[in-house]
C-alpha cells in the first residue's frame, strides 16, 4: 500500500547561505501508513515543527523529497497545490492544525470560522454546511456556540473550534502540533479523547507531534522521536518508552508510572517493563500478587 | 513560619461585565468568600482547573485586583487602598504564563534592571542586583542576548531575575510553565525552589501539573472560585476522589499506589519503587 | 524565514567606538552628516572617506558587514548616479546621442553623488552597529530632554520607542505563524488582484490584532506589578557619563570640519 505520507532523505537548514546554516532537519526517512496514527516527540529545537511543515509543502525541503499519497509534492506548482487540495476530488489531502490554533481563528462567527477551509476549496454551499457541522460535532464544538464570535468562548472551547476548522477541510492526513499545549488536566484528557474519536470515526491517518510522552502513549501506534534535527528511534510505543535512559538524555520524560515499573523491573521484581497507564500498571501488580499467593 | 504575609479575609471578587447587556445572565464570581493566609518562607502551590479562580487569586496578591468585598492585606497592608499598591508590590513580585508579554527591554540585563531602575535605586547598586540576580537563575551569561533570542524557559528565568531584583519578600507565579517544554519547565522549577530555600522567598505559584505541586510545602486546591482542599501534598493527594472531582489529576505514583491498596501518600517514583520492593521485594529473589 | 531579521543590527563588540557614550556618538554622527554635504571638491570628499574608512576599522566591525548595509541601496546610489550623469552637463563632451550628453562634469558629479551617498549609509550605520536599541532610545530621550520644558513626555516617547523595538521581532514571528496557519487551511495570499489580495489580509490582520491587544494588556500589567509608573522618580542601571574617549572624538571631528573647510577652500568645486 502506498504510505500516506513519506519522507526521503529530507534536509533542511535554517539560517541557509549564512555562516551559522545549521540543519533544522537532517537526512530523515520516514513512512506513515494510510490510517496509523503517528506520534512525534522531540524537544523544542529537535526540528518537530519543522518536519511538519514540509508534510503539506509550507516549507521546502533543502535536500530529499515528500511524497504524499505516492506524488512529490515538490514536482510542480500543482502538484503542491493538490497536496493542500485536490479539487477533483475535492478531498484536502494534508490538514495541518499548529500549536496554539486557537490564534488563527478571525470570523464573525465560529461557524464562519470552520467553513473558511472548505470555502477555500471552493466546494458547494450545501457540502460546506455540511462539513461544518460534522467537524464541529467531531470536535466538541457545542451548537449553541456557532453562531457566538470565536473571540467570547473559553480557552478549551477556542482551541476545539480552531480544530474543526481544519477537520472540515476533511484531511486524508491530518497533523497536529501540540494540540494539549496549555490545557488543564481535564482539557488535555478531553482533546485526546477526541482525537480517538476522530480516528475511529474517520479512518484516517493522524500525526500528533507533543512532548508529552503521557498524550502519546495513549494515541499513537507508532511513536518516532527526533534529537538534534535526526530520527533517533521510532518504533511501537513498547519499543520506544523501554529505553528510558536514552529518552531522558534527549531531554524527555517517560509517563511517571512506567519510570516506576523500569524502576522496579531493575530491581528483580517480575513486571513488564512496557506498562503506560495506571490500569495496567494496577493490573499487573494484581497478577504479580495472585502468583506470589500460588 | 508562621508569621502571616499576606491574608485574604471573606474576599469575593466578580469580573466587570458590559452593563449595557441585560440579558446577560448574574455573573458567578471569579473567587467566592476566600479565607486563607500565606506565611513568611512558605511554598505554596495553588491548583485548579482553567476558570477555577487560580489566576484570580495570584492577581490579588499584589493589588493588581482589588476584591470586590472583602479584604486582601500584605504585611498588615489593605490592597483596597490605592496609595499602598506600589508598597505592595515592592513586596510581592509576580510572574506571568507567556513569557513574551513580560519582558520590556531588548537587552537581557536592561530587562532585569527595569524593576529596581522603577524603584529608584542606586544605579552602582541596580548593577550589583542585576549581576547578582542573573547567577542566581543562572542566566548571567546570557546578560547580553537579546531576549527573542532565548527560549521559552529562558525568557521565565529572565522575568525571574526581573523579579529578584526588586528583592521583594514574595514571588507569585501564575502558571510559569505551562508554555515551556519539558527541559524549560524543570528549569524554571528548580530555579523557583532554589531562590525559596537559599534566599527565602516566599513562593505561591499556581500551575496545574501535579508534579509541580508534589514539590510545594503545601498544597491548595481550587474549584469554581473556592478552595476545597488546603494541606500538605501528602494530604491533598491522599484525598484522590475530590482531587479528580476538581477536573485535576493526582500523580500517577499517588493513584497507582492508594489502587494497589498500598497507601495513599506516595507522591514519587522513587517512593512508590520502594513501597512496592517492602512488599513484594522478598518474593522476587 | 522572515523572522530571521535583527533589529537595529548591532555587532557585539568592545570597541573604541563601542563604548563612545551614545550622546556624544549621535550628536558627532549628525555632525557627520552635516560635513558631508559641506564637502565640495573632491579631495574634502576624499578626507570623509579616509575617516570613514578609520572609523570602520576603530569599530572592528567586519567590512563583509557593513557592505551588507549597503547592499539594499546599491540601486539607489545607480540611479543617482545615473540621473546625475546625464543632468548634468559642462567641461568635455565625451559622448552624444539625442539629447543624452554624457559630459566631464556630468561624470564627476556622478562620481561625487555615488560616493556622498555612500559614505552618508556607512556613518550612519556604524552608529547603529556600534550602539544597541536600548542606548539609542536612551540617548534619544536623554537628549531631547530639554524640551520637557514644553510638556513634550520625553521619557514616554522614549519608553514606547523601547518596547516597539522589543516586539518586533515578537510580532514578526507572530504574522509568520498566522500565515502558515492560514495558508494551511487553503487560504491563497500570493495570487489573484488587488482586491483578492487585500481581502486574503483579513484572515491574518484580524488574529495580529487580537494578539496585539493581549500582549499589550498583559505587558502593561506586567509593567504595573514591576512598579512602572511613569518617568518620574526612575534611576538608570546605565548611567551616562562623558568620558575622555568622548571628548577626543569631538575634537577628532572637529578637526576634520576645519581639514573639510580648508580643502574646500583651496581646491575647485565639483558641485
Amino acid at each position: 500500500m502506498t504510505p500516506a505520507v513519506e519522507v526521503r532523505n529530507l534536509t533542511h537548514y535554517y539560517l541557509k547561505g549564512t555562516e551559522n546554516q545549521v540543519a533544522a532537519i537532517n537526512n530523515i526517512n520516514l513512512s506513515v501508513e494510510k490510517g496509523e496514527t503517528l506520534g512525534i516527540i522531540g524537544h523544542t529545537g529537535s526540528g518537530k515543527s519543522t518536519l511538519i511543515a514540509h508534510f503539506n509543502g509550507l516549507l521546502k525541503p533543502d535536500e530529499g523529497e515528500v511524497l504524499v499519497d505516492g506524488k512529490n509534492i515538490f514536482e510542480s506548482k500543482e502538484t503542491l497545490r493538490q497536496s493542500r487540495f485536490t479539487l477533483r476530488q475535492s478531498r484536502f489531502k494534508v490538514g495541518l492544525c499548529f500549536q496554539y490554533p486557537e490564534y488563527q481563528l478571525f470570523e464573525e462567527t465560529v461557524y464562519k470560522d470552520i467553513a473558511f477551509g472548505p470555502k477555500n476549496m471552493k466546494l458547494p454551499q450545501e457540502e460546506i454546511d455540511r462539513r461544518v457541522l460534522t467537524a464541529a460535532g467531531m470536535a466538541g464544538v457545542r451548537k449553541e456556540n456557532l453562531e457566538k464570535s470565536p473571540f467570547d468562548l473559553s480557552g478549551g472551547e477556542k482551541r476545539r473550534a480552531a480544530i474543526a476548522g481544519v477537520m472540515s477541510m476533511e484531511p486524508q492526513v491530518l497533523v497536529l502540533d501540540e494540540p494539549a499545549a496549555g490545557l488543564d488536566p481535564a482539557g488535555r484528557r478531553e482533546l485526546i479523547n477526541m482525537i480517538k474519536n476522530y480516528r475511529r470515526a474517520t479512518g484516517c491517518t493522524v500525526i500528533i507531534v507533543s512532548h508529552s510522552m503521557e498524550d502519546i502513549a495513549s494515541v499513537a501506534d507508532r511513536v518516532c522521536v527526533l534529537n538534534k534535527a535526526e530520527i533517533a528511534m521510532l518504533g511501537t510505543p513498547k519499543e520506544v518508552y523501554t529505553r528510558d535512559e536514552e529518552l531522558r538524555s534527549m531531554g524527555l520524560n517517560v509517563p511517571e508510572i512506567t519510570r516506576i515499573f523500569i524502576m522496579l523491573k531493575k530491581r528483580g521484581l517480575d513486571v513488564p517493563a512496557d506498562v503506560f497507564t495506571v490500569d495496567d500498571a494496577v493490573a499487573s501488580i494484581r497478577k504479580l500478587s495472585e502468583r506470589g499467593k500460588a | 513560619m508562621s508569621e502571616k504575609l499576606i491574608e485574604f479575609k471573606n474576599v469575593t471578587y466578580f469580573y466587570d461585565t458590559d452593563e449595557d447587556e441585560e440579558n446577560r445572565p448574574q455573573p458567578s464570581p471569579a473567587i467566592k468568600d476566600i479565607n486563607i493566609a500565606f506565611s513568611k518562607g512558605e511554598f505554596a502551590a495553588v491548583l485548579g482547573h482553567n476558570g477555577s479562580g487560580k489566576s484570580t487569586l495570584a492577581k490579588m496578591c499584589n493589588a493588581i485586583l482589588i476584591p470586590t468585598s472583602g479584604e486582601v492585606t500584605v504585611e498588615g497592608m489593605s490592597t483596597s487602598d490605592e496609595e499602598n499598591g506600589d508598597l505592595i508590590r515592592r513586596k510581592v513580585g509576580m510572574v506571568f504564563q507567556n513569557p513574551d508579554n513580560q519582558i520590556v527591554a531588548t537587552i537581557v540585563e536592561d530587562d532585569v534592571a527595569f524593576g529596581p531602575e522603577n524603584l529608584g535605586v542606586e544605579p552602582t547598586e541596580i548593577r550589583r542586583r542585576v549581576d547578582e540576580s542573573l547567577k542566581a537563575v543562572n542566566m548571567y551569561d546570557f546578560r547580553l542576548k537579546q531576549p527573542h533570542n532565548l527560549s521559552g524557559g529562558q525568557k521565565q528565568r529572565v522575568a525571574i531575575a526581573g523579579v529578584l531584583a526588586m528583592r521583594t519578600d514574595v514571588i507569585v507565579l501564575d502558571e510559569p510553565t505551562a508554555m515551556l517544554d519539558p527541559v524549560g519547565r524543570a528549569d524554571v522549577l528548580a530555579t523557583v525552589h532554589r531562590l525559596n530555600r537559599d534566599y527565602g522567598i516566599t513562593v505561591i505559584m499556581v500551575t496545574h501539573f501535579m508534579d509541580e505541586a508534589v514539590q510545594a510545602d503545601r498544597v491548595i486546591v481550587m474549584n469554581k472560585g473556592s478552595i476545597v482542599l488546603d494541606g500538605t501534598p501528602e494530604e491533598v493527594f491522599s484525598n484522590t476522589a475530590a482531587v479528580k472531582s476538581c477536573g485535576l489529576d493526582v500523580p500517577q505514583s499517588t493513584e497507582f499506589c492508594s489502587r494497589i491498596g498500598i497507601k495513599n501518600t506516595v507522591l514519587t517514583a522513587e517512593s512508590a519503587v520502594e513501597e512496592i520492593m517492602n512488599i513484594y521485594g522478598g518474593g522476587a529473589k | 524565514m522572515i523572522s530571521d531579521i535583527s533589529i537595529g543590527q548591532y555587532f557585539t563588540g568592545n570597541s573604541f567606538l563601542h563604548k563612545m557614550d551614545a550622546r556624544m556618538k549621535f550628536i558627532l554622527v549628525f555632525a557627520l552628516l552635516v560635513f558631508v554635504f559641506l564637502c565640495k571638491s573632491f579631495f574634502s570628499l576624499a578626507l570623509m572617506v579616509v575617516f570613514t574608512v578609520f572609523a570602520v576599522i576603530l569599530s572592528k566591525v567586519p567590512f563583509k558587514m557593513v557592505l551588507k548595509s549597503i547592499k539594499p541601496l546599491v540601486i539607489i546610489i545607480l540611479f543617482t548616479a545615473l540621473l546625475n550623469i546625464f543632468y548634468t552637463t559642462g567641461g568635455t563632451t565625451y559622448f552624444e546621442w539625442h539629447s543624452l550628453k554624457l559630459t566631464e562634469k556630468g561624470i564627476n558629479t556622478a562620481i561625487f553623488m555615488a560616493v556622498r551617498i555612500l559614505v552618508l549609509v556607512v556613518i550612519s550605520s556604524l552608529l547603529t552597529y556600534t550602539t544597541t536599541p536600548t542606548m539609542l532610545t536612551d540617548a534619544i530621550e536623554r537628549l531631547l530632554s530639554p524640551l520637557s520644558v514644553f510638556h513634550i513626555k520625553v521619557h514616554t516617547l522614549a519608553m514606547m520607542m523601547t518596547l516597539a523595538l522589543r516586539f518586533i521581532p515578537t510580532l514578526v514571528e507572530e504574522i509568520e505563524r498566522i500565515m502558515n496557519a492560514q495558508k494551511a487551511r487553503g487560504a491563497e495570499l500570493e495570487t489573484g488582484g488587488l482586491i483578492a489580495r487585500s481581502k486574503a489580509l483579513v484572515p491574518i490582520f484580524v488574529p495580529l490584532m487580537v494578539s496585539s491587544f493581549r500582549r499589550a494588556y498583559e505587558l502593561a500589567f506586567a509593567m504595573t506589578c514591576r512598579c512602572y509608573t511613569g518617568g518620574e522618580g526612575r534611576t538608570r542601571m546605565k548611567q551616562m557619563k562623558l568620558k575622555p574617549r568622548d571628548f577626543i572624538a569631538a575634537v577628532f571631528v572637529a578637526a576634520l570640519l576645519a581639514g573639510v573647510l580648508v580643502l574646500n577652500h583651496f581646491f575647485e568645486a565639483v558641485i
